[in-house]
């Protein structure tokens, strides 16, 4: 699931190789607070999914991190599309940000191409058959799971984690395109079960 | 030959001027339906009964209180109020269905919409009446609802005020006029304008209340249908217009006399579909009906109460399934597709607000309030000048 890209300006939450085959994935986010610097969450409030690798990068590089994510999405189909890296979801903190190097872009798009690793600093634990996993980077959090949830069920889990800045993704239904007036299925968790899976969320970002 | 609106459309201003300038439209008495008169909104064909009852599975239901007239006793009357019920299906309490929703301007009630912000699940008939009945509508509801070991749902009921014509302090609707429009309920054409919930609700300050309309989707996905009920309360009249036609600017009239002052004020709209869709496309949909409501004039005022729901028939949950199982699984259209839903809801809300006003009557309510009909034979001529009529069914073209 998680496979981490970290640069000195910049880390990357990989969901999927950079360049994918067309899909999606439900997601949802939830700022607290005052936090507010966040780019590319409208296609989340409309479409309830994602494509694109989680940047997650000093606010005052924003700009800069947002257009190499929409560089990697030309990159991944000149139109891009919802389905193949547009918007990235850059999350920005509120820290100093560090000299970039001038290559800054290139070492970002070349690390983004490795996929990334399974760093030590994803934390994992079991639900059943299904797997969830979290990171923490500054104020922010990113929780990702293969148990199948809907964008609602997601939400909820967002309000598990403390931080000012969340964002949950399940890897559980992966919403690849279907022909024109074609049906797509999906497959959501009981309340029950959510519930449970909210209890191992919160014992994972404790 | 009969050409529908596209076609009409497409075949130029010429063509449109020949429809438009036909000399021989009779007068109309009685009311009648927007689209048995020519007016034909949007570009999507209506279903078999151009209601929200197309839509299969749901039915409506009203209870209408009209009694006394003259000056206002609390408690006594006049009464000019009455109750709205829609059944999204009939097994709605042992099956949820998604459902969304939109809040154009919240100066209103809706009850269940944290159940729906939360779970996006509806679990109870839909009830509509005025602002001071909300309280009562949601208890009688309750006891419509499945009382065992599982999780309670919200009942939902929305609201909008029509105390200039009726005596809203007195509560007049109670239980049995809940159970009566619940019981009532039917598929197949729906009543509208005076009736239910609309019994007492003003419309670009002419006579409002309820209407309905619906679309019939195109290919590829012709077998679904999109169907919209509104409760139409609202509107400045200079801004009101129909398919375009500045018909509220034109008739600067037959304003309401009024017992009280009142801003202008609110609208429910409810869209169902039985194509199968997530929560959270039904909120897409929800907003695409402000879209219709804004095209009849609305700006969603300051006092405005502004609410739409929106469910699917298409993907029931059972209930305990909901809360106890393991999973469950959801159809979804994908948004590659969902184009002609989006269009369809926005039309849908436009025709069934106009239909409101093609169908109130004229109405006295408390103190002598007097609410007039929006008058049909002058807004057919302004609509005519304005080429935005159309042959009506009885004139060649399609109903």
């Amino acid at each position: 699931m998680i496979k981490l890209v970290t640069l000195p300006f910049c880390s990357v939450v990989m969901l999927d190789a950079w360049n994918a085959p067309p899909s999606r994935y439900f997601a949802a986010y939830r700022c607290r607070g005052t936090y507010r610097w966040l780019l590319g969450h409208p296609v989340i409030d409309e479409f309830a999914t994602i494509s694109a690798p989680i940047f997650i990068t000093p606010r005052a590089l924003l700009g800069k991190i947002y257009n190499a994510g929409i560089s990697l999405g030309h990159k991944r189909d000149p139109e891009m599309g919802i389905d193949l890296g547009w918007p990235p979801l850059c999350i920005g903190l509120d820290e100093e940000a560090p000299e970039l190097p001038d290559d800054w872009d290139l070492r970002l798009l070349g690390a983004l191409q490795t996929n990334g690793d399974s760093a030590s600093s994803v934390r994992r634990k079991d639900f059943g058959d299904h797997l969830v996993e979290s990171v923490e980077i500054g104020d922010a959090a990113v929780v990702v799971t293969s148990a199948p949830l809907l964008p609602k069920q997601l939400g909820y889990l967002c309000e598990a984690a403390s931080s000012p800045v969340v964002v949950a993704v399940s890897v559980g239904n992966r919403l690849e395109r279907v022909g024109e007036g074609l049906l797509r299925s999906v497959t959501a968790l009981s309340q029950d079960k959510l519930t449970a899976l909210y209890g191992v969320v919160e014992e994972l970002l404790r | 030959m009969s050409l529908d609106r596209r076609q009409v459309l497409q075949l130029g201003p010429l063509a449109m001027a020949g429809v438009a300038t036909r000399a021989d439209r009779k007068s109309v008495t009685g009311r009648h339906r927007a689209r048995d008169l020519g007016v034909r909104i949007g570009r999507l064909q209506p279903g078999r009964w151009n209601a929200i009852t197309d839509v299969p599975g749901v039915e409506v239901g009203h209870s209408t209180i009209i009694e006394g007239s003259g000056p206002l006793v609390v408690g006594r009357g006049p009464v000019r109020t009455g109750v709205t019920a829609i059944w999204p299906n009939r097994k709605i309490r042992d099956d949820y269905l998604p459902c969304g929703f939109d809040v154009p301007n919240g100066n209103g009630e809706v009850t269940g919409l944290v159940q729906l912000r939360s779970l996006g699940i509806l679990g109870s008939p839909i009830c509509l009446t005025n602002t001071s009945s909300v309280g009562m509508v949601y208890d009688a509801l309750l006891d419509q609802l499945l009382d065992d070991d599982l999780p309670a749902v919200e009942p939902v009921v929305g609201e909008t005020w029509d105390a200039v014509l009726n005596d809203i302090e007195g509560r007049h609707v109670h239980k049995q006029h809940v159970d009566a429009a619940l019981q009532g309920a039917r598929t197949g054409p729906v009543e509208e304008g005076c009736v239910g919930g609309g019994t007492g609700m003003i419309c670009y300050q002419f006579k409002g209340g309820i209407g309905t309309a619906s679309r019939k989707l195109p290919p590829p996905l012709e077998k679904f249908t999109v169907g919209v009920l509104v409760q139409a309360n609202h509107g400045a009249r200079e801004l009101l217009r129909i398919d375009g036609a500045p018909v509220g600017e034109e008739i600067g009239d037959l304003l309401p006399k009024e017992g009280r002052e009142t801003d202008p004020n609110s609208i429910l709209m409810v869209v169902a579909t039985d194509a199968p869709l997530l929560d959270y496309q039904l909120n897409r949909l929800a907003r695409r009906a402000g879209h219709g409501l804004a095209k009849t004039g609305s700006i969603s005022g300051n006092s405005s109460g502004d609410f739409t729901l929106a469910f699917s028939t298409g993907n029931p949950i059972p209930r305990r399934v909901f809360w106890r199982g393991d999973t469950y699984t959801q159809r979804s259209i994908d948004e590659t597709a969902i184009y002609s839903l989006l269009e369809a809801a926005s039309e849908a809300t436009e025709e069934a607000i106009v239909n409101a006003l093609f169908l109130a009557t004229d109405m006295e309510g408390r103190d002598g309030s007097r609410v007039f009909a929006l008058p049909l034979n002058r807004t057919l001529e302004i609509m005519q000048r304005h080429h935005r009529l159309f042959p009506s069914a009885g004139e060649g073209g399609q109903s």
